[in-house]
């Protein structure tokens, strides 16, 4: 917040200026006021409204979609159960049998939320080329990554993206931390 | 008003009118819906009815509609298909944690959850209701199911449950398309070939119960070969000649149904129809990987481990895999069967066993498609004493047989077997079902079919392939509403039977000897939607007011014309139905006069049979009830 002011700021104060500067402060401050629970990230965003491209913010992730998922995660693969055991009691052949179990149903469970296809579809081990321009959210280049391409490397692991989601509907009423309920046979 | 517009409906109530034609939604808005309302799912295919002369129907797409529906509490989600099971929740399962986007307090709970809840809670769940709407000694509108019910569970009747199951596509329908409501959409619903009248019927009123008047019923083994037809747009007529004979052989879930078609020409134009259908099998794919987890089961109950009845369904999806896994990989030698324990200890309850290529062969192949003779037969045990009243399970697993019976029996239905073959003799096969998705079951129905040709110096058949053994029904039905509205091939069909009502003879009585019983045709077979037929000789007397019953019966491989009396037939020629009911209603007639009437039998444009008594000296017609099952409790 601090940088994005002193580099707005002209190297000499005239009064048109300084009025400018003391009108943008007060601006401020109402809209810190007004909106007393908005985040730093929020008004910085307000301030620098002149610049086009949108100032990153962070945000807490959607705890009720992460809870959903490790709910969903649990009741189609057993996640939860295979994580709090005590593997070190049991035998390879008998953990695999388990894995057997949890990599089904995660395989289900996450195929039928998402459709999820590869980004780089070369095999990997093979040397690629990165344009000059790429999306950097997209491939990652590591190792000796010097200049402003275009790159060529060797694509280590071809990456992994959403196509689409089909998510459920939940009812507002879903105590979401309950991942798994008590069962009892009657 | 039925209650499902009243759920559904009621918010679109205000600005629709209550006409439920077509005609007046904007063609966008327009669809032909086909619906496959299985014995274990249901399955749900759409596409948009477009006006324009020049349209190949064969490029028309049809789309799967996703079946939103609940999966755990409070949660809802789309699947592809919604399975046929029904709960009737207690106080485990407050209303508010199943309510749908379209009904905010369901009175049930169908769907993937309710088929889960089925296998822990038995007592409170239904499942193949279809099965019970065709069953013989039961109503399908008495609440009589759950058949082993928890003591606070109210019964349902297969009628509801029927009806329950529409309503939800419905719902799921109408949600997403709040603006072309289901039950102004053109509907093709299948029904198995070897349903009777009654369960036909009972299929098309649980429909117009909820509103849709547009219907239509198909039967699945002609939706199959539908469904083949457009996938095969381009070429179908390459793949098929005149005077071929198609064997459809529709393996569901829970039942088996068979066909015969034979492809036909016309003026030039190739033509199918529909020769003869198969009898009601209860056996489906679901006693596969039931055999399969009945024997690994026994396998590990040898080797000291006793399973609980809920890790057999485990089991059985277990199994299900490790077929599939062994029947698409020729070199495995055994596939692994892994039961995951109920509690949290995940590793710790795990059971493990496998399933070896030697006990899957023997089971499925010898078991479900063992080898035969043509002139084999099911083997019918006979039931000894009182037998409680269930669903009639085939008591013969080998579909090879059932097959080779219903060739026999129809051994003069084709021309191609006009001479004295003792069987009809297919030349191709089009297989359905998702069980036939494990090809080697497949090819070894081909190989014993080729066996009984060669052995009978007839030319090989061949398969049919490349549908979606999944959806096929459900798209065929869809694409019937095509070509219903005049596009493309139609599949000629009309009644599946011909059928009789059973009129004591005048013979004198002989004492202990049942007074022998003649049947009258009064529909014959072929007859098709839209026709009808008088039976001119023949006057009957109706008490006003009173209720008189008929002995009704059908026969699948007699073809006599309307009016034929029959004082013998072999036993196998006809079968018997559920009883006919005609009651004259007290009106301009007071009660226990008697009012002459003849009968007229006519199929429906929907495809049900109906029934007329009419008055002689004129006045109104009325119909008579197909569907008196007594229920046998």
């Amino acid at each position: 917040m601090n940088i994005a002011f002193t580099q707005n700021i002209p190297e000499v104060f005239d009064p048109i200026h300084l009025g400018l500067a003391g009108l943008v402060c007060i601006m401020l401050l109402i809209l810190i006021f007004k909106k007393s629970s908005s985040t730093s990230a929020d008004t910085t965003s307000n301030s620098s409204n002149n610049s086009t491209t949108p100032v990153p913010q962070l945000e807490m992730a959607d705890e009720n979609g992460a809870l959903h998922l490790l709910s969903v995660l649990q009741r189609d693969g057993r996640l939860i159960d295979f994580v709090r055991e005590d593997v070190s009691q049991y035998s390879d052949q008998e953990i695999g049998a388990a894995a057997r179990v949890v990599h089904k149903g995660l395989k289900t469970a996450v195929e039928s939320h998402f459709t999820i296809t590869p980004i780089q579809l070369e095999a990997e081990g093979a040397t690629i080329q990165v344009a000059k321009e790429f999306d950097t959210q997209s491939i990652q280049l590591v190792g000796n990554v010097t200049g402003d391409g275009p790159f060529s490397g060797v694509l280590v692991h071809q990456g992994w993206q959403v196509t689409e989601s089909q998510l459920p509907h939940i009812s507002n009423q879903k105590n979401q931390k309950i991942l798994a309920p008590a069962q009892v046979e009657i | 008003m039925p209650a499902g517009k009243k759920l559904f409906g009621a918010k679109k109530a205000t600005t629709d009118s209550a006409d439920s034609s077509t005609q007046d939604l904007p063609h966008a808005e327009r669809y032909f819906v086909g619906i496959d309302l299985g014995t274990t799912h249901s399955l749900m295919v759409a596409c948009p009815q477009i006006e324009d002369e020049s349209l190949d129907i064969n490029s028309v797409e049809l789309t799967p509609i996703d079946v939103l529906q609940t999966l755990a509490p409070s949660e809802v989600e789309a699947r592809y298909n919604l399975p046929s099971f029904f709960y009737i929740p207690g106080v485990e399962l407050p209303t508010d944690q199943f309510e749908l986007p379209w009904d905010a307090s369901p009175a049930h709970l169908v769907g993937s959850y309710a088929r889960d809840l089925a296998i822990k809670t038995p007592g409170r769940a239904v499942h193949s209701a279809k099965s019970w709407l065709s069953h013989r000694g039961s109503n399908p509108r008495s609440a009589n199911l759950p058949q082993t019910q928890l003591e606070d569970v109210d019964k349902v009747s297969a009628f509801e449950v029927t009806k329950a199951y529409l309503k939800h596509l419905q719902g799921n329908w109408d949600y997403a398309h709040p603006h072309a409501p289901l039950v102004r959409q053109d509907v093709t619903i299948t029904v198995p070939a070897s349903f009777d009248p009654a369960a036909r019927e009972m299929t098309a009123e649980a429909a117009q119960a909820i509103g849709i008047d547009n219907l239509t019923l198909l039967e699945e083994p002609q939706a199959a070969t539908y469904a083949w037809i457009h996938t095969h747009a381009a070429n179908w007529r390459e793949h098929l000649h005149k005077d071929d004979v198609i064997l459809v052989v529709d393996v569901g879930g829970g039942t088996t149904d068979l066909s015969l078609i034979q492809v036909e020409e016309h003026e030039g134009e190739l033509g199918l129809n529909r020769l003869a259908v198969g009898e009601h099998i209860l056996l489906g794919g679901d006693n596969m990987d039931l055999a399969l987890a009945y024997s690994v089961s026994q396998k590990m109950s040898a080797d000291g481990t006793q399973l609980q009845p809920w890790q057999i369904s485990g089991m059985t999806h277990s199994c299900r895999e490790a077929k599939e896994k062994l029947f698409s990989d020729a070199d495995l030698k055994q596939a692994q069967v892994i039961i995951p324990g109920r509690g949290s200890k995940l590793i710790g309850g795990t059971l493990q066993s496998e399933l070896s290529r030697e006990v899957l062969d023997e089971l499925l192949l010898n078991g479900f498609f063992p080898e035969c003779n043509a002139d084999d037969k099911p083997q019918q045990s006979t039931r000894t004493g009182l037998t409680q009243l269930g669903l009639a399970y085939a008591q013969d697993a080998g579909i090879t047989r059932h097959i080779a019976a219903f060739l026999s029996k129809h051994a003069k239905a084709t021309t191609r077997s006009s001479g004295d073959h003792t069987f009809a003799q297919p030349s191709v096969i089009l297989l359905n079902g998702g069980v036939f998705k494990a090809g080697r079951l497949g090819q070894r129905l081909l190989d014993q079919m080729n066996q009984w040709l060669t052995t009978a110096n007839a030319p090989a058949a061949r398969l049919l392939d490349g549908c979606d053994l999944d959806t096929a029904v459900a798209k065929g039905a869809t694409y019937y509403g095509l070509v219903r509205s005049g596009k493309g091939l139609r599949i000629r069909g009309g009644l599946a039977s011909s059928f009789y009502i059973g009129i004591a003879s005048s013979m004198p009585a002989i004492p202990g000897m049942p007074q022998p019983v003649q049947a009258l045709c009064v529909a014959p077979f072929g007859l098709e939607e839209g026709d009808s037929v008088d039976i001119p000789e023949q006057t009957f007397g109706l008490v006003v007011g009173e209720a008189v019953n008929f002995q009704f019966f059908g026969s699948t491989v007699r073809q006599d014309p309307c009016g034929t009396l029959l004082e013998h037939w072999q036993p196998d020629e006809l079968y018997e139905l559920p009883d006919i009911q005609a009651k004259v209603p007290v009106g301009a007639l007071s009660q226990g006069e008697v009012l002459p009437v003849k009968l007229r039998a006519s199929v429906t444009e929907l495809g049900t049979l109906s029934v007329q008594a009419i008055p002689v000296d004129g006045g109104e017609a009325f119909k008579i009830e197909l569907d008196v099952r007594e229920n046998i409790q």
